[in-house]
């Protein structure tokens, strides 16, 4: 056995592993116990192993984790030794640094008491959308839509909605039921090639003053957002993104 | 399901060390998070399958790495290279490896060959034969054993290349 060959056995050792019975392995250590450089090679390189593993596992999960994890998956978890039925709690997950949509109407932590909030259109539409590093929830998570549609449903938000053909080609990542001036919104999620949550809003046009008439295209330092109504209802679309990607989703 | 596959206390047992290997992936919280939340949805939904509950976490870790993987194919085209038959680069002995804390082990992590990432991750991270590695990552065991040592030496070069941090 080469110098070499003893190195390629002996990098993918690891400390604190079974003492290791392949016969390629005990010559390489035989030969390390021998070799005056590779011995010192072979130390230096167990001590970088277990500096680089102590901080690997040095990465602390964030608090609240467990939780979400738990009460994402509360209406999908096995039946046996499980609650049967149970609705789908509230799942907060944290959206990508820098870019997150702040729901505001209907959260309850989120919703403003300020009555002076006018039922506007652009008021809608500054609610809808907002600024970097906040946490949204989610009622459902799920990659289904139609689970999404029956939840929207069952609450009261609107729910037989088209979709766009771009839409439609978007994984669901879930959705919820907010509302704005005491009126039912939808919300569904999508996760967008750039690998940031698309946010589409739907409510019914009594719901607002003076909706925009024309589609809308709107953009900032860090969201864009797309307007559009159709058959009875307004459509919001934000997210961290080109608003020219935006437009071409909403079909525009 | 097995009814003693109790979904709380898998979660309690495995989410910690899931979250750690998505994000050595991502080194983005918020990214890492929706991963480990999104492997144990599936669970939820599809892990009825398992039967032995001694093959949960390696399932876990698969799912993570497979959205992983699904995940970036829509941004990132990776290179198709066949690692069967390459040799590792072995410097011959190096200089003092300086000490360097998580974020700059990560960080140079996330320059290392994206190809080697997640075999270099789980070998630091858990304590995984490499046929389970090869299994979680579903390629042969020799593929497994040179990504593995060829993602290692990119992370040495890349660490003793770096300034030397002292952690806080």
């Amino acid at each position: 056995m080469t110098r070499d060959e003893a190195q390629e056995i002996l990098l993918l050792q690891r400390e604190g592993r079974a003492p290791e019975s392949d016969a390629e392995v005990v010559e390489a250590l035989r030969m390390a116990a021998s070799d005056l450089e590779l011995g010192k090679w072979l130390e230096q390189q167990r001590e970088f192993n277990a500096q680089i593993a102590r901080e690997f596992q040095s990465v602390e999960a964030p608090a609240g984790l467990k939780a979400r994890i738990l009460a994402g998956a509360a209406g999908d978890r096995p039946k046996a030794g499980q609650h049967a039925g149970r609705k789908a709690s509230r799942v907060a997950i944290w959206a990508a640094a820098a870019a997150v949509i702040l729901l505001v109407a209907g959260v309850d932590i989120w919703i403003s008491r300020n009555q002076e909030d006018a039922p506007t259109f652009a008021n809608f539409e500054s609610r809808m959308t907002s600024f970097a590093l906040r946490t949204y929830q989610m009622d459902i998570v799920t990659n289904n839509a139609a689970a999404v549609r029956d939840y929207l449903a069952k609450n009261g938000a609107p729910a037989d909605f088209p979709l766009t053909p771009g839409l439609e080609k978007l994984p669901v990542k879930g959705g919820g039921r907010l509302s704005w001036q005491n009126q039912p919104v939808a919300m569904m999620c999508f996760t967008l090639t750039n690998n940031q949550t698309a946010f589409m809003f739907v409510v019914d046009q009594n719901a607002v003053e003076k909706p925009a008439t024309a589609a809308q295209v709107k953009s900032n330092r860090s969201v864009s957002s797309v307007t559009w109504g159709k058959e009875g209802k307004i459509y919001l679309l934000a997210a961290s993104e080109n608003p020219a990607t935006l437009a071409a989703l909403a079909g525009l | 399901m097995a009814p003693d596959l109790d979904f709380e206390k898998l979660v309690e047992l495995h989410y910690k060390s899931l979250y750690r290997f998505a994000f050595s992936l991502t080194r983005n919280e918020s990214e890492a998070s929706d991963l480990t939340q999104q492997s144990f949805y599936i669970f939820a939904k599809s892990g009825g399958q398992i039967r032995d509950k001694t093959k949960v976490k390696s399932w876990l870790f698969t799912t993570l790495h497979r959205e992983y993987l699904a995940r970036r194919r829509r941004i990132v085209r990776f290179p198709e290279t066949n690692f069967a038959d390459a040799e590792p680069e072995l410097p011959a002995v190096e200089a003092n490896f300086a000490p360097a804390d998580a974020p700059a082990v990560l960080g140079a992590l996330a320059k290392v060959d994206p190809t080697f990432q997640a075999a270099v991750a789980l070998f630091y991270l858990e304590d995984y034969s490499y046929p389970q590695i090869a299994e979680i990552l579903d390629v042969p065991l020799g593929t497994v054993k040179s990504r593995i040592a060829r993602g290692i030496e990119q992370l040495k070069r890349l660490l003793l290349e770096a300034p030397a941090r002292r952690p806080a």
